[in-house]
């Protein structure tokens, strides 16, 4: 009888159109009680950092749909000025209570066939909370941050 | 459509715990203050709408176009 040394990945898998099979590992499941702004049939995503070349970017890819994945990024990298300020309700509805549990994601558009351009939600940033494993998309209704900040490259 | 006329100061209610009263008029805005419960979400809907539109277009995102923008972005770094 051969030994087996690998480890074996027993978790769920999703298959997906962007990057194929994806494990679902519960550390990097988070739920979105009112899912993504006209995407509230969507409540439960796997946050994917799927190549380090992307460095940048992470996926934030839909379990209802294997179909809807949404690139995000970290805003310093492309806008180290951003500084929000979270409404306490919007907060609470995620159960962040230390700051230092929340990380904040912007949504991205790569428009298809150019590379020369992404665009970057700064209206209505996406708020995780790394401990409960919960999120939702802020929209920053009192500040004036543009929804299509372009970054040209 | 519900059609009710108010006058300054006055307000509606929707359901118990909401209440929209009209504050100021001016010739072509009106000042609404609104009370909710904090677990109600209240936007500009032109601001939801095009929010809603802003992630339909994300999602249409493909990693091949993104590794595509990053090579652009390691050629010519701000």
């Amino acid at each position: 009888m051969s030994k087996i040394n690998t480890p074996i990945d027993l978790s769920p898998i999703i298959d997906t159109p962007r990057f194929g099979p994806v494990p679902l590992r519960q550390e990097n499941i988070f739920s979105f009680p009112e899912g993504l702004v006209g995407f509230s049939e969507h409540t439960h995503f796997v946050l994917l950092n799927p190549s380090k070349e992307e460095g940048a970017f992470f996926w934030l890819q839909s379990l209802e749909n294997a179909g809807v994945a949404f690139p995000l990024v970290e805003p310093s990298l492309f806008y180290p000025e951003y500084k929000i300020r979270i409404p306490v309700h919007d907060l609470a509805a995620i159960r962040i209570k230390n700051e230092k549990h929340a990380q904040v994601f912007v949504v991205a558009t790569v428009p298809p066939r150019e590379g020369k351009e992404i665009w970057l939600n700064l209206k209505a940033p996406v708020i995780l909370n790394k401990v409960k494993k919960m999120g939702k998309q802020v929209i920053l209704e009192n500040e004036d941050f543009p929804l299509r900040y372009k970054v040209r490259l | 459509m519900l059609l009710l006329s108010r006058r300054r100061q006055q307000s509606v209610l929707i359901g118990d715990e909401i209440e929209i009263k009209v504050l100021k008029i001016d010739k072509s805005q009106v000042y609404l203050g609104i009370q909710a419960p904090k677990n109600v979400s209240i936007f500009r809907n032109e601001i939801y709408q095009a929010l809603k539109k802003a992630n339909q277009s994300s999602v249409l995102s493909f990693p091949h176009d993104i590794q595509k923008a990053m090579k652009t972005l390691k050629k010519n770094p701000n």
